[in-house]
């Protein structure tokens, strides 16, 4: 059966070139296509099988894409806000509003609700400002 | 300083029982709102020369602390589970980084204040808070999604919240006894904050002069010890995680039925390192009542114990964070977080009021048993998760709240909804990685 079919090309060959060419045309993208669908139906039955052995594995690369952009995105939005929050949370410290206070010539202790106190935050503020120099090492460790 | 830092307590602690539930129903987002423009009224408010203002500011920023300590938090919380996110130990992550995060900006903003106040006078650092706190409301406004004390098709009211949070106190005394601990050590922590300088300083009178710590007038350098105790949170913060998993390493889990055991059924005995944490802070805090006033050698010791004690804080805030995710019902948290608040304001503003009444060593000696306090009623909430988990003869030794509610936010878990509705969406999207693959 291939011997004769081989013959006939053979001699469609001899006779007409063209129509040879066209022929082999042919059989090519036959072939081709033959291949193709092959090729197809066994990524198909290999991704089949392979979803059947390993069944959390193609989920993974979604489920962790999707997971992982959530969870950053959250993380930045939480973070930034806490990070600028904690900072004006610093710059209204108590020793800064005693600060203020007394540059507006206010003694915060005439606010005498039980009993006045030394001002423990005052002492604390200028020894603060006072202290600048030695912050460097502080900041060295919060650069790192 | 002393009354005007108990005003704003005491007015916090009024406000507390009022504030969760107000939170639950108004949403998170708008709360931390809210939060920001209580915040720049107050800032703007405190740079004029008027007693009153001062007053009024100092009272509006104790309730304003109450939100700053619960709307964040829990907006983190809900977020979480909303999102349905499954990272392995993601939440604890963030609570890291949280504190991480904290610390920096303690350390940066004294550095800015003095830079601020160098430039623009003693309202610049004011300026600078109005500045940030703008910052803030901008990101939460267009950033932030709102989320709520109940579902979405829910409508509670204030009383109904308050109620319900008194319910889940009753029903689950674990619930409550975790609000008491984590409201004794915040309590701790700010007694802490108004007692370490003045600490400091009656030891450093005896202090050979060069000692660490110690300025050229022989006094402590407290913009230097602010920094360290700063710095000693992000270490403890940064370790946190690393601790835990050795530690976890380290407790041999108790046996499970099938023999078999993962840390999502064990969340890493969170419980037992916290109370650890709790035991060496007391022990810590307990050496100012115990040293010398006169040694040599005693700022030097202190100062140390004192770094070690910011160290621990780092530790274990994250560990708080993750506790209070576990135990605490997702509905109505913000209700359920503020109520303890009582315990804080009140130990925090009779603890500032007794240092005008009482030595130094009487409010450490306090600090310590409010600490040993909560490392007892921690240990007993170890013991009862125990006790409940092998009743139910899962023998995971983790309490059944935290497969209903943390860990279904990282795993698959049939107990509750969220993770089901997350395991179908899962499911779905890989068949829709399928159909496309065909």
């Amino acid at each position: 059966m291939e011997e004769s079919v081989i013959a006939d090309s053979a001699a469609s060959c001899n006779s007409n070139r063209d129509n040879d060419e066209v022929s082999l045309a042919s059989d090519a993208s036959r072939h081709t296509i033959s291949i193709e669908n092959s090729f197809l139906k066994y990524e198909a039955t290999t991704a089949a099988a392979t979803a059947a052995a390993e069944p959390g594995e193609d989920e993974f690369s979604i489920e962790e894409c999707a997971d992982t952009k959530s969870f950053l995105s959250l993380r930045f939005t939480y973070l930034i806000v806490t990070l600028v929050i904690m900072l004006a949370d610093g710059l209204q410290g108590t020793a800064n509003v005693d600060f203020l206070r007394r540059a507006f010539l206010f003694n915060c202790s005439s606010l005498t609700l039980f009993k006045s106190n030394p001002t423990i935050q005052e002492h604390t503020y200028m020894s603060y400002t006072k202290d600048t120099a030695l912050l460097w090492p502080t900041f060295t460790v919060w650069a790192l | 300083m002393a009354n005007l830092y108990c005003l704003g307590f005491v007015t916090g602690g009024l406000a507390s029982p009022i504030t969760g539930p107000l939170v639950d129903k108004l949403g998170r987002k708008k709360s931390a709102i809210l939060y920001c423009v209580l915040e720049i009224i107050i800032n703007r408010l405190e740079q004029y020369p008027v007693l009153a203002g001062l007053i009024i500011s100092r009272m509006v920023g104790g309730i304003t602390t109450n939100l700053l300590s619960t709307v964040f938090d829990t907006w983190l919380d809900t977020e979480y589970r909303r999102r349905g996110i499954r990272k392995e130990g993601g939440y604890e992550i963030i609570m890291r980084d949280s504190v991480i995060v904290s610390n920096l900006a303690a350390i940066g903003s004294g550095y800015l204040a003095h830079t601020l106040a160098e430039a623009y006078g003693p309202k610049g650092p004011f300026e600078g808070a109005v500045t940030c706190t703008s910052i803030a409301l901008i990101v939460i406004m267009f950033m932030w999604s709102e989320n709520y004390g109940c579902g979405e098709d829910e409508v509670k009211s204030v009383t109904q919240y308050m109620r319900e949070t008194l319910t889940a106190f009753q029903l689950d005394s674990r619930v409550l006894k975790l609000g008491i601990i984590q409201g004794m050590t915040c309590g701790s922590i700010q007694i802490f904050i108004f007692l370490w300088s003045p600490a400091l300083r009656h030891f450093a009178v005896s202090a050979p002069v060069g000692s660490f710590g110690l300025d050229h007038a022989g006094e402590p350098a407290y913009g230097l010890i602010f920094g360290g105790f700063m710095a000693a949170g992000v270490l403890g913060g940064l370790t946190a995680p690393t601790i835990r998993r050795f530690a976890t390493s380290m407790m041999s889990p108790a046996a499970s039925n099938d023999g078999e055991q993962t840390n999502e059924d064990r969340p890493q005995r969170v419980e037992v390192l916290t109370s650890l944490c709790y035991l060496a802070s007391a022990g810590l805090l307990l050496l100012p009542c115990l040293l010398d006033g006169e040694g040599k050698h005693s700022f030097s010791i202190c100062l140390a114990a004192f770094l070690f004690y910011e160290y621990i804080v780092g530790l274990y805030l994250p560990w708080e964070g993750v506790l209070r995710s576990i135990y605490f019902p997702a509905e109505g948290r913000c209700s359920i977080l503020t109520l303890p608040r009582i315990i804080v304001n009140v130990a925090v503003s009779g603890g500032v009021v007794l240092t005008n009444y009482m030595t130094m060593r009487s409010a450490f000696s306090s600090i310590v048993v409010l600490l040993l306090l909560a490392v007892g009623l921690q240990w007993s909430l170890r013991d009862s998760a125990d006790k409940k988990s092998t009743e139910k003869g899962t023998g995971a030794g983790a309490p059944e709240l935290t497969r209903a509610s943390f860990f279904c936010t990282t795993t698959d878990c049939d107990d509750c909804s969220v993770a089901t509705e997350n395991t179908a969406i899962i499911d779905s999207l890989s068949s829709l990685d399928k159909i496309k693959r065909e």
